[in-house]
């Protein structure tokens, strides 16, 4: 019997940088020319299928970009599993952003988050001002999964979903599983999620004794 | 343009060209129009709403009086001279990919062009106001009234709705939406109690309704029609009453939701957001050329005054029509014209026995209506035939207007007996809906199909939508589950009439006013919210630059929000208590063992204390700032009343519930003076609160933003 997983995925990134688009990629292989301003958030899934047959279900959080939405994001990646962090490749300011989003997902999501850097917009590399390397020096040194994208030809875009993917299933909590059979509604299993991992309180206690 | 009572509502101010000011900072005039409020009110709940005659309605309903001849283009003058505002990158990023939602596709503007019109006219309003802070999806609503308005006016109705409707949401933070979400939730809560805890259970807060209550629905409706309908109803209402027409929608996704929870949903939260933060698929009577809409309406409402009203509507719509027929003579159907002809004579029949019968409102009338109705539309369009059970009608006709809540069931799939509301109020199948089969598996998952109207027959609608304007949430919805296959879109998706979501949202604001304790209005928006500062008087609001001055006390639009605050302080207190706990239990021990452990017993007592400290600190700071809040809310609360006291004293449904009969001088004097007090209170608030927060800030003597 195949196996059958499902995460919580949550999109962050500057304005603009094309979170909704590369999701539109993934989940409808579309896309738009103009693609309006997220508002709050949106929700999508997608399912991957991986070699052994195992299939990963994402369910998707495409966050608004503007710096004013920023106080909903925990509520979004508080149950993540995982994080696509976008910047766009022709913004360094957007690289600047990711960096800053991660820094607050190292420090307030589930310290077993998978986190991938996207550079988005890979087509436009005409207009390229973040070099492939300096984005991958940054992703190293922190960790990260690191691609870049262009949800406009579509390039990368399933490569970096599958690899997180794959990287999943080892790293996150089993409680996350939601295995072959019934599950009960997913908000409950967020909530499971959430209690069984109090990271920064359970660091605090180990380091009062 | 040829409805019945435009013309009376419309002589506008072309008596007082010697006060138009040539500054657009004064650009209202104070000289008050009459405004028939009630007039505007009914009117919005009809069929297209103010039609064409809204580019007239709209500037009035903003304050706004028309600019003279030369004056236009000000704005974009302005723009040169005034300094740069902080948030000009962020609307290039949004301007730029705009227009995505109403297709514009006309000869005079490209896309392109519109873009431009619209970050000009965006960036004019913020360098002439910089103390506004942009936020994504006020561009649609800009965009709506750049599609709207004529040039002249779009600067000065766009700075009218953004300092006097949209202001809460254009300080630096989310906070006052937030608001306005809770007073959502509780309104929900009141109007459907289980269907509440169903979606609390989802979301805490109706995060879903978030796009809506920023962007006055712009973000949302599906075409340029409907917004502008929706722009009609909102715009001779008060502000607050976005949130009933989002509540009004939430319920009607109701159905959608329910089978949701049967599917086994894995996704839970994540579907519900899905589903809810989508409008559902709307169409107007009027813009959908199927005057079967008309009837839908009209079931809706069981006044016989309401419907004398549809009629009259009716007839306007036909006259409307045949108006438009004459003129574009060119591909004029006569067999068309012969109907319409004929359309109008029933009409007009039935408004003469109507009239007739009016007082006695009995359900002869009502039947012959009704009839009448399936008449009209059986001549213009033969549809297929609807099922028409007298007996159904006749019970349709016994639920109040004002609780027939129009979702988009079956008949079968009707709301569970255990909701609180009184019998009379259990919902009712409307027999519009079942006219529609709904072979629909599950239209949670197909409701990709968005609304495509057919191509209008009014100047300012637009030509139908393409197919890659699929929005986010919705055209993702049929997710595509490798193993679920994707059935396609039904064909014929029962549209829910946006007549009858008005209708409901008045229903709601009748049944639950924002003076109603359970919604909390004035203890969750401050005195400076839109919703207290708004009035049908223009000299009863803030001045512009009073107004813009707002945005910067966010503390006076929102009251902090308490119960998260305890509730973190209790969590934080059971946390400390454990750790006094484990200290003690240490220490015990400690002295157990000797001197040895002293030291490190006493370093353990150190830290807790320092942290206990610490706590105090920050809950003596917070326990202040809860002071200042309820000082502030007792303050908010009397405002509240003062202002919707003096409001509620309307009549009925569709007459005055917003306010005062438009007509007797007596009735309007004595709102004046209520809200006279209520600006004073207002004063007091402001300043007793601002003396307090500054008393309290210390350091930070500027902003009392810490709450």
């Amino acid at each position: 019997m195949s196996k059958q997983l499902q995460f919580k995925l949550v999109l962050l990134g500057e304005s603009a940088v094309g979170k909704s688009s590369l999701v539109l990629r993934f989940v409808k292989d579309q896309f738009d020319d103009y693609r309006e301003s997220t508002i709050g958030a949106a929700f999508l899934t997608q399912t991957v299928t991986l070699e052994d047959q195992t299939t990963v279900k994402f369910e998707i959080w495409d966050t608004a970009g503007q710096e004013r939405y920023k106080s909903l994001a925990p509520m979004y990646y508080r149950n993540a599993n995982c994080a696509v962090v976008v910047y766009d490749i022709t913004q360094p300011s957007s690289l600047e952003k990711a960096r800053t989003w991660i820094r607050e997902l190292q420090r307030q999501a589930d310290p077993s988050i998978v986190i991938a850097l996207c550079g988005n917009k890979s087509d436009l590399s005409a207009r390229r001002q973040v070099s492939e390397e300096e984005a991958k020096k940054y992703a190293d040194e922190e960790g990260l999964m690191w691609a870049e994208t262009s949800a406009k030809t579509g390039e990368g875009v399933t490569e970096i979903f599958t690899a997180i993917a794959k990287k999943l299933p080892l790293t996150a909590p089993p409680s996350a599983r939601a295995g072959a059979g019934r599950t009960p509604t997913g908000a409950r299993s967020g909530v499971d999620l959430n209690k069984q991992a109090p990271g920064a309180k359970g660091q605090e206690e180990a380091c009062n004794c | 343009m040829g409805s019945l009572d435009e013309a009376a509502l419309v002589s506008s101010g072309e008596g007082e060209p010697a006060e138009l000011p040539p500054s657009l900072s004064s650009s209202y005039n104070d000289k008050t129009i009459p405004i028939d409020w009630e007039g505007l009110r009914r009117r919005s709940l009809q069929p297209g709403g103010f039609g064409p005659s809204r580019v007239e309605i709209w500037p009035q309903l903003l304050h706004v009086s028309p600019v003279v001849k030369g004056e236009e283009e000000t704005g974009a003058k302005e723009e040169e001279t005034l300094v740069e505002h902080r948030d000009e990158r962020q609307i290039r990023l949004d301007t730029d990919r705009s227009f995505v939602l109403y297709p514009v596709d006309t000869p005079l503007d490209t896309r392109e062009e519109l873009q431009m019109k619209l970050n000009r006219l965006l960036v004019s309003v913020f360098r002439r106001r910089p103390r506004l802070h942009y936020f994504q999806g006020y561009h649609d609503i800009i965009s709506v009234l750049l599609l709207t308005l004529p040039a002249e006016l779009q600067f000065a109705c766009a700075e009218q709705i953004s300092l006097h409707r949209v202001r809460d949401s254009m300080g630096a933070t989310l906070e006052p939406v937030l608001g306005l979400l809770r007073v959502t939730k509780n309104l929900l809560r009141l109007a459907d109690p289980e269907y509440a805890r169903t979606l609390e259970r989802a979301s805490p807060l109706p995060f879903y309704a978030l796009s809506n209550l920023l962007t006055l629905f712009s973000h949302d409706m599906p075409t340029l029609p409907l917004i502008q309908h929706v722009f009609d109803y909102i715009l001779c209402r008060p502000p607050i009453i976005i949130v009933y027409l989002a509540t009004a929608i939430i319920i009607s996704r109701k159905e959608e939701i329910r089978r949701l929870e049967e599917q086994d949903e894995d996704e839970g939260m994540g579907m519900a957001h899905s589903v809810l933060s989508s409008l559902p698929p709307i169409s107007d009577a009027k813009e959908v050329q199927n005057v079967a809409g008309v009837e839908r309406i009209e079931v809706e409402r069981g006044e016989a005054e309401n419907e004398k009203a549809v009629l009259r509507d009716l007839a306007g719509l036909v006259k409307e029509e045949q108006d438009n027929v004459m003129k574009e003579d060119v591909e004029v159907d006569t067999v068309n014209k012969a109907v319409l002809q004929e359309a109008a004579e029933i009409v007009e029949e039935e408004e003469a026995s109507l009239n007739a019968k009016m007082e006695d409102k009995d359900a002869e009338v009502d039947e012959k209506l009704r009839a009448q109705a399936t008449a009209v539309k059986g001549e213009e369009h033969p549809v297929p035939p609807l099922t028409e059970d007298p007996a159904l009608l006749d019970g349709v006709k016994e639920v109040p207007p004002s609780l027939s809540v129009p979702t988009s069931v079956t008949p079968s799939a009707q709301p569970t007996p255990s909701s609180s509301q009184p019998a009379s109020a259990r919902l009712t199948p409307s027999p519009s809906r079942r006219a529609s089969s709904r072979a629909t598996p599950s239209p949670s998952r197909l409701a990709s199909s968005r609304p495509s109207p057919s191509p209008s027959r009014f100047a300012s609608s637009r030509p139908s939508p393409s197919p890659s304007r699929s929005r986010p949430t919705s055209s993702t919805r049929p997710t595509p589950l490798s193993s679920r296959p994707v059935s396609p879109p039904p064909p014929q998706q029962p549209k829910l009439a946006l007549t009858s979501l008005l209708t409901h949202a008045d229903a709601l604001y009748e049944l639950y006013p924002p003076t109603h304790a359970a919604l909390a209005l004035s203890s969750i928006m401050g005195p400076q919210s839109v919703v207290h500062t708004w009035s049908e008087t223009r000299a009863e609001m803030p001045g512009d630059d009073e107004a813009e001055a707002m945005v910067a006390r966010p503390g006076l639009v929102v009251y902090p929000y308490i119960e998260e605050d305890e509730d973190v302080d209790a969590e934080e207190e059971e946390e400390e208590e454990r750790e006094e706990g484990e200290w003690a239990e240490k220490s015990t021990r400690a002295k157990g063992k000797g001197k040895g452990k002293e030291k490190e017993n006493g370093r353990t007592r150190g830290r807790v204390r320092n942290r206990l400290r610490k706590l105090r600190r920050r809950m003596g700071v917070e326990r202040k700032g809860k002071m200042v809040a309820g000082a502030v809310l007792v303050l908010g609360v009397a405002v509240a009343v003062a202002v919707y006291g003096g409001r509620m004293r309307g009549t009925h449904v569709g007459g005055g519930m917003y306010g005062f009969p438009p007509v007797p001088d007596h009735g309007h004097g004595h709102a004046r003076e209520w809200r006279k007090v209520a600006a004073w209170v207002g004063g007091a608030v402001v300043g007793v609160t601002e003396r307090v927060f500054s008393g309290l800030g210390g350091s930070s003597s500027s902003a009392p933003s810490g709450s």
